[in-house]
Formats: structure tokens, C-alpha cells, sequence
């Protein structure tokens, strides 16, 4: 193909790359237009069509910045950054980032205003056009300027891309005109609501620009060299590319925190200590990033209702299962940064058993769980005695002295937070079969699969009924309820007998040790009972639903994913 | 090694068998009464001559509602407690949905459950009402009766002539004519009931509170106590430990009441 001009060449490129992204979002927009305009606005089904075409529209755009990152891998073992290859292309640099920055801004904007026109107005759903289109812009050029501008500064990056993420999921409330009426003039605001849009689109306006110029100066920096004042540190000044550290992402004071003063006493503990250093600070950063972003604009407003406390209690809490589920697709690489599933010929060789280094990685996603609600539970403590409403929860607490003593509850408080971790714990590591496999279509598979998980919740939440006609529509669902002890124990027993023929692999094939499977067993056994209890004083007057959850917990132990890891690594070690 | 992995697998495989055999055991299932299903939960074993005990309340409470009195009662007797129509487990059924619709429902439920009378009937709250109207309505198949904490039409009438804003049923809840909407309806038909001459037992919930609650209890129990001066036999039991959730706070009160009734001395 004979392609003239760099903007068709770096088109070609995107294009090249994200060809199966693009055809899915152009699939998506075909078939909802169609959908749409044969539904109509006062069709039985509109408004679950609705839901759904708002959450189709939503992961069309997730796709579009995931692909427009434009990022590649690094030869000396670096992370993402701006294609390498590109940076010789005889072209300015303002124009080299402005190419791919362009496609991005118009195909997202494209996809927007295509669904309000076409897809949201014929099911009867008007939805603005200017400031989501400003405000999709900007997230994507912040976006593109993160992951381009600091490619080895790992934490950095993360840190930035968890800010954007945060602001852009909770900012867009800013442009109702009901949240700036009610929340700002708590803040000491007198003006319009109109007034204050104008002007927050007004700074978007401006901070798009910056986000270019930006980009453009740091790619220069990558293109020719230089290292600006700041830099931690310079290694090597081959074409201006920094050699990546496991430590170089922090900041200077962080760095004496990962520097090792004693020698390791075993194998198994430089292989944790590595993994720790590698991803263990990842979840907790990202809540910290959201914990910051959500209390203290609320802690400066003064004291915050009791909707306002409900919604950010429930918002701390549910964080980190959000982002485990989402982390976990990479946890289990074997590289959390690197997006190739490949093991480097050091890995496929070092000296440690697969099962070694499978339970590194589940101590590792354990203690990074722990660190993270506990971070959860010390920050909320705090805000809720600083500024939020105690009678927040009053009906709840009057229900809960109704049912139990003094003892059950505080047994209650102390198992929900086992249980929370617990269940952290199992998102972060759930996926390590898959990912250690080294086969996409198995990592894949599971990505696509909470993609769809995540993409039902949320239509569920847009189109769940709000009438009052019965508290709750169980009618419904009732056959299948009585249905579900058997069906959950036939899963048990599954599960069960596939992990009795996965642990006698793993045994005789000696990629553990014995002492390590007992005492990895011992630990599942304890992980059941701490929830278990939990369950049993909780739901102690609702005997069917106890033991339907305590079936429920039995097939979530982490029973079949540890050998099924272990197994996969060791075959992938031979291959590799 | 294999001998560990084996036994654990075990414990986990007979594990499984046990929580699903005791969560079916426990769950309750849907009936077909004329055209629509509801939820019910049987528990406990059936004495010979002895009644069976039901469970009644009003419609939004679902049938968990009962489950710190009907284990209790399970221990001695077969019991029964289901939702209404159009709440929770139980599909929409025809309107109005006033205290002689729920009765017959209820009667075709406990039919197609295979739970035949004579019945010792438990009403909670406005499930008084209900239980009277069934007991008018079908004499023959009533062995007893426990009110607890009931709704009381003299005092519903005080309550609207003394604090009009409280407990308000609107035109617009009249026409949807769901049980909330029909609760007058209820009312009139529990006065108009004629109970059979069975040992009854109401158990009126007088805990002290704040002022509103001083000033309401009073006409409470007292409606109650006059309501029961027509009833020959009848037991009054006033109780100051409780409030209106006395089925959480005292549920072996209610328990040892329905005892009482059902193997009188």
C-alpha cells in the first residue's frame, strides 16, 4: 500500500491495529440506529431499549479511548508509551501528536452526536450536545497526554489516569442544573447555573489546548533527548529514552520505601518482594486517588446531608471491588505493566516453581487487598466523624438493635470487613489462570466477560423500575429461586471434584510442596468460615437465603483457580 | 497427600449436599390460587385433631416477616405464613384488594397447599382485620384466634378525627385500590364480622415513648379492651416491654399466646 503523507500513514496505523475495536463500535451504532428507529419512543420496549442503547453507547466510547491510546511496548523492556518508530518519521513533532490526537477527538464526537441524533432522540431521549462533546474531549486528550508524557513514570501515570477517570465520572454532575444550584451555593456561589456552565466549559475550552501542547512538548523531549529539570533521574541518553527502574515511577521520598536493607531469607520472599514492588501499591493508589477526590471536596462544603453522606459512604465501599474486578485482568499477567502476556526468557528459567510464584501472587493480591480497606475503613471513619450526617444510617442501626444483641453486631462489623476483603481479594486474583496461560483468547475472554457483566449492571440500573407496585417484582424470579439449591449444588460439587483432580496434578507433578498445599487449603477452609459466620448471625431468621449464600460462598473459595494458575504457568514456562 | 485432598473434597462435597438439602427444606413455594401464585412457607408437623396455625399481616410485610415467632411455633404445630398478592414472592391478583379478597385467597392457598382446616389464625397489625373477616366468613374453620398489636377500627376512626394527617388514604390510593387504598373498605367489613364463639387472645403492645405515643396509647388499648368486652372468654394481655414491633422484641410472648389458644387447659 503506497500511503502519502504522514496523517493517512499514522491513520493506516490506528487502523491497522484497531480494526476489530472500530468494526465493533461501528456494529454497535448500525444496529442501534436500526433498533431504534423501528422501536420508536412509545414502543413497550423503549425504555429498556434506552438503558440499553446508553450503556452500548457508553462502552462504544470506552473502546474508542482504549483504543486511541496509541501506545506500544518497549524493546528494553519499558512500558506503554508513543510508538517508538514513529518518533523518526520525518514530521514535526506538533503534528505527529496532533494526527492522532485529531482521529481520536473527531471519531469520539462522531460517535456522540450520531447516537443523540440517531439513536437516543427516535427512542424519545433528547440528550445535550455541546458540553458532553467538550467535556468527552477533554478526558480523551488528558488521556492521551498522560499515557504519552510520562511513559516510565509508572505511579505517575497511574495516579493521573485514576484523577482524569474520577473527574470525569463524577464531573459531568457540575452541568446539572440541579447540583450546581444546590451544592454550589453550599460553597458560597451566588451566581446562575448557566453562568457557571458557561464558565466550566469555558476552562474546558482552554484546557484542551494545554493537554496538546503538553503532549507535544513531552513527545519532543522522548523525540530529541532532552531531560527537563525534574527528572528523578537520567540513565543512558540513547535517542532520549530513559531505561525503566521498578522503582523509577516514585517520587523521591517514595523511593526509600522500596529501597531492600536486608537480604532475603528465601526465594519465595524476593519473588513476593518483586511481585509487591511490581503491583502490589497499584489498588490502594487508585482508591487513595478516588478516597482524596471524593472526601475532601465534600469535608470543605461544611456538613454534608444525609443523601450526600449515604451516597459517599456507598461510594468509598463499593471502590475497591470496582477497581480489583477491573486490576484483576492484569494482576495476573506476568508482567502487570507490560501488556504482552509473553514470559521473558528470565522468567520462563529462574529457579522457582510455578507454585511458588503462583502463591506470590496470591499473598501479594492479600496484602494489597488488606492495605486497601483499610485505607477504605480509616478514611471513611474519619470523614463520617469530621463532616458526615449521623442520622445518615439511623434507620439501618434501629433495624440492626432490633434483630441483634450487642456481641452479634459488633461480631457483624468485624466479619463484613473480612468478608469485603476476602471478596477483594478473589476479584484481584480471579483471573490468573487465564493471564498466566499466555493465551489471549482465555485472558481475553475473561476481560469481555466483566466488560458484559459490568455493561448489565449498569443497563439494569438505568431501566429498574421505579414504581410502587410491590416493594420488589421476586414474583418473577421466584421458580428460579427454588430451583437454586439444586443448581448451586451441582456447581459445588463440581467445583469440588475438578479441585481434587487439579490439586492430585499439581501435586504429583511436585510444583508444590506438600506443606504449601495444606496449608493452602487450610487457608480456603478459613476463608469460608470467616464469611460463613457472617452469614449465619446475619441472615439467622431467613434459613433458605443462609444456606443459598452459604452454597454461594462454597463456590467462591478459591479452590480450582490456584492449581488451574499453577498448571497454566508450568505449561507456559515449557513453551516458552 | 492424596488422602488429605481426598478427605478435604469430601467435607466440601457432603457440605454442599447438606446447605442444599436444608435450603430447600426451608424455602418457600408458590401456590396457585385462581389465577395467580403466591408465596408460602409450611413449617413444623401437624398434631392429629390438632389445628394448623396461619400467620396473617398486612400485604407490604413479607413472609420473613415471621421468622422469629414461626419457628417457635413450628416446634408444636404445622404454620404458615405467605405473602400477599402483588407483594414480594407472590403475583398481582384481582382488585380491590379488601379484606374478603385476602380471605378467600388465603383459604385457596392453604387448599392447594394441602393444609386443611381447622386453623388457629395469628393476625399482626392490620392482619386483625383480615383474620376477622376470614373467621366471618368461614366459621367453621376457625379453632382460634390471636390478635397482636392489632388495627382497630374505633381507633382508626379516633386517629383520623384527632390527627387527620396521619395514616392518610388519598382519592388517588383509593382508585388504585390496592390494600392500602382499601384499608377503610377493611375496616368496615372487620366491623360488620361476626366472630365465631372460639378462645381468643389479644395481645395489645403499650411500651412507653415520647408525646405522641402518650397521648395514643391510651385510645389504643382501650379500643382493644372495649373490642374485647363484646368477645365472652376472651384474653387481653398488655404488655409494656414492646412496641409495635413486638414480634421482634418479645416473640416468645406471641408464641407461648398462640400455645394457649391451641391446647387450652
Amino acid at each position: 500500500m503506497n500511503l502519502v503523507g504522514p496523517a493517512r500513514a499514522i491513520g493506516w496505523e490506528i487502523a491497522r491495529r484497531n480494526r476489530v475495536q472500530f468494526l465493533t463500535v461501528v456494529g454497535i451504532l448500525a444496529t442501534l440506529s436500526v433498533a431504534s428507529q423501528w422501536i420508536g419512543s412509545s414502543h413497550g420496549w423503549t425504555k429498556a431499549a434506552e438503558a440499553v442503547a446508553f450503556t452500548l453507547l457508553a462502552a462504544s466510547l470506552l473502546l474508542l479511548f482504549a483504543s486511541f491510546h496509541f501506545t506500544e511496548g518497549d524493546k528494553k523492556g519499558g512500558f506503554g508509551r508513543f510508538p517508538g518508530r514513529l518518533l523518526r518519521l520525518p514530521v514535526t513533532t506538533g503534528r505527529l501528536v496532533g494526527i492522532p490526537m485529531l482521529y481520536a477527538v473527531l471519531s469520539v464526537l462522531f460517535v456522540y452526536t450520531f447516537g443523540a441524533r440517531f439513536i437516543l432522540r427516535p427512542l424519545g431521549s433528547e440528550v445535550p450536545v455541546l458540553w458532553p462533546c467538550l467535556y468527552l474531549v477533554f478526558g480523551l486528550t488528558y488521556f492521551q497526554m498522560i499515557v504519552w508524557g510520562f511513559p516510565e513514570r509508572r505511579y505517575l501515570k497511574l495516579f493521573g489516569l485514576s484523577l482524569v477517570a474520577t473527574l470525569i465520572l463524577l464531573g459531568w454532575m457540575f452541568f446539572l442544573p440541579s447540583v450546581v444550584e444546590g451544592t454550589l451555593e453550599e460553597w458560597g456561589y451566588r451566581g446562575s447555573a448557566q453562568s457557571f456552565m458557561r464558565g466550566v466549559m469555558a476552562a474546558l475550552g482552554v484546557a484542551i489546548p494545554l493537554a496538546y501542547f503538553i503532549s507535544v512538548r513531552r513527545i519532543a523531549a522522548q523525540r530529541h533527548g532532552e531531560a527537563p529539570w525534574f527528572w528523578l533521574r537520567k540513565q543512558g541518553a540513547d535517542q532520549g529514552l530513559l531505561t525503566p527502574c521498578p522503582t523509577e515511577g516514585l517520587v523521591p521520598l517514595g523511593q526509600p520505601l522500596f529501597r531492600r536493607r536486608r537480604a532475603f531469607r528465601s526465594a519465595a520472599q524476593a519473588l513476593f518482594w518483586r511481585q509487591w514492588c511490581e503491583s502490589g501499591l497499584v489498588l490502594p493508589a487508585c482508591v487513595a486517588v478516588v478516597i482524596l477526590l471524593i472526601s475532601i471536596p465534600t469535608a470543605l462544603s461544611g456538613e454534608v446531608g444525609i443523601p450526600g453522606t449515604r451516597a459517599t459512604i456507598f461510594g468509598l465501599a463499593i471502590t475497591p471491588f470496582f477497581f480489583a474486578l477491573v486490576l484483576g485482568t492484569a494482576f495476573g499477567k506476568p508482567s502487570f505493566w507490560r501488556p504482552s502476556l509473553h514470559l521473558a526468557p528470565f522468567d520462563a528459567i529462574k529457579p522457582v516453581s510455578s507454585g511458588a510464584w503462583v502463591f506470590s501472587k496470591l499473598k501479594v493480591g492479600l496484602a494489597s487487598a488488606a492495605l486497601t480497606w483499610t485505607l477504605v475503613i480509616l478514611a471513611a471513619g474519619f470523614w463520617f466523624i469530621g463532616c458526615g450526617n449521623f442520622q445518615a444510617f439511623e434507620g439501618e442501626l434501629r433495624t440492626l438493635g432490633f434483630y441483634y444483641t450487642l456481641g452479634e453486631r459488633v461480631a457483624l462489623v468485624v466479619l463484613g470487613c473480612l468478608s469485603c476483603l476476602l471478596f477483594t481479594w478473589n476479584l484481584l486474583v480471579g483471573g490468573l489462570a487465564a493471564a498466566l496461560s499466555g493465551r489471549k483468547p482465555r485472558f481475553h475472554g475473561r476481560g469481555i466477560a466483566i466488560a458484559v457483566l459490568l455493561m448489565a449492571i449498569l443497563a439494569y440500573l438505568i431501566s429498574r423500575p421505579t414504581d410502587t407496585e410491590g416493594p420488589s417484582r421476586l414474583y418473577l424470579f421466584w421458580p428460579l429461586v427454588e430451583r437454586l439449591p439444586f443448581v448451586l449444588a451441582v456447581g459445588a460439587l463440581a467445583k469440588v471434584v475438578a479441585s481434587h483432580v487439579l490439586w492430585n496434578s499439581v501435586a504429583q507433578q511436585k510444583l508444590l510442596s506438600a506443606r504449601s498445599i495444606r496449608s493452602h487449603l487450610a487457608f480456603v477452609a478459613l476463608a469460608f468460615v470467616v464469611p460463613a459466620l457472617f452469614v449465619c448471625i446475619a441472615f439467622e431468621s431467613t434459613p433458605w437465603l443462609k444456606y443459598l449464600l452459604l452454597l454461594g460462598l462454597l463456590l467462591t473459595m478459591p479452590l480450582c483457580g490456584p492449581p488451574l494458575a499453577i498448571l497454566a504457568l508450568e505449561k507456559n514456562r515449557s513453551a516458552s | 497427600m492424596k488422602r488429605y485432598l481426598a478427605g478435604f473434597a469430601l467435607t466440601l462435597a457432603l457440605g454442599a449436599v447438606v446447605f442444599a438439602g436444608l435450603a430447600s427444606r426451608s424455602m418457600p413455594t408458590q401456590v396457585a390460587v385462581a389465577g395467580h401464585r403466591l408465596r408460602i412457607l409450611v413449617s413444623g408437623e401437624r398434631l392429629p385433631g390438632s389445628p394448623a396455625v396461619v400467620l396473617e399481616t398486612f400485604g407490604p410485610a413479607y413472609l420473613e416477616t415471621w421468622n422469629r415467632i414461626q419457628p417457635g411455633i413450628a416446634k408444636f404445630a404445622q404454620v404458615v405464613a405467605y405473602d400477599h398478592a402483588g407483594y414480594w414472592g407472590s403475583e398481582p391478583g384481582p382488585k380491590p384488594r379488601d379484606a374478603r379478597q385476602i380471605a378467600q385467597e388465603l383459604r385457596l392457598a392453604l387448599q392447594t397447599a394441602g393444609v386443611p382446616p381447622p386453623y388457629v389464625l395469628v393476625g399482626y397489625s392490620f392482619g386483625g382485620p383480615y383474620i376477622r373477616v376470614y373467621a366471618a366468613l368461614f366459621p367453621e374453620e376457625v379453632a382460634g384466634m390471636v390478635f397482636v398489636d392489632p388495627a382497630q377500627e374505633e381507633f382508626s376512626a379516633w386517629l383520623n378525627r384527632h390527627f387527620p394527617s396521619m395514616n392518610v388514604v388519598s382519592e388517588a390510593d383509593i382508585q388504585r385500590q390496592d390494600e392500602w387504598g382499601s384499608q377503610n373498605l377493611s375496616l368496615e367489613q372487620a366491623k360488620e364480622a361476626r366472630l365465631p364463639h372460639v378462645p381468643i387472645t389479644l395481645i395489645s403492645a403499650a411500651e412507653p415513648g415520647g408525646p405522641l405515643l402518650r397521648r395514643i396509647l391510651p385510645e389504643w388499648v382501650g379500643a382493644h379492651q372495649r373490642w374485647l368486652a363484646g368477645l365472652p372468654g376472651a384474653r387481653h394481655i398488655v404488655t409494656t416491654n414492646s412496641g409495635h414491633g413486638i414480634f421482634f422484641t418479645e416473640p416468645d410472648l406471641v408464641v407461648e399466646s398462640v400455645r394457649s389458644v391451641l391446647f387450652p387447659k
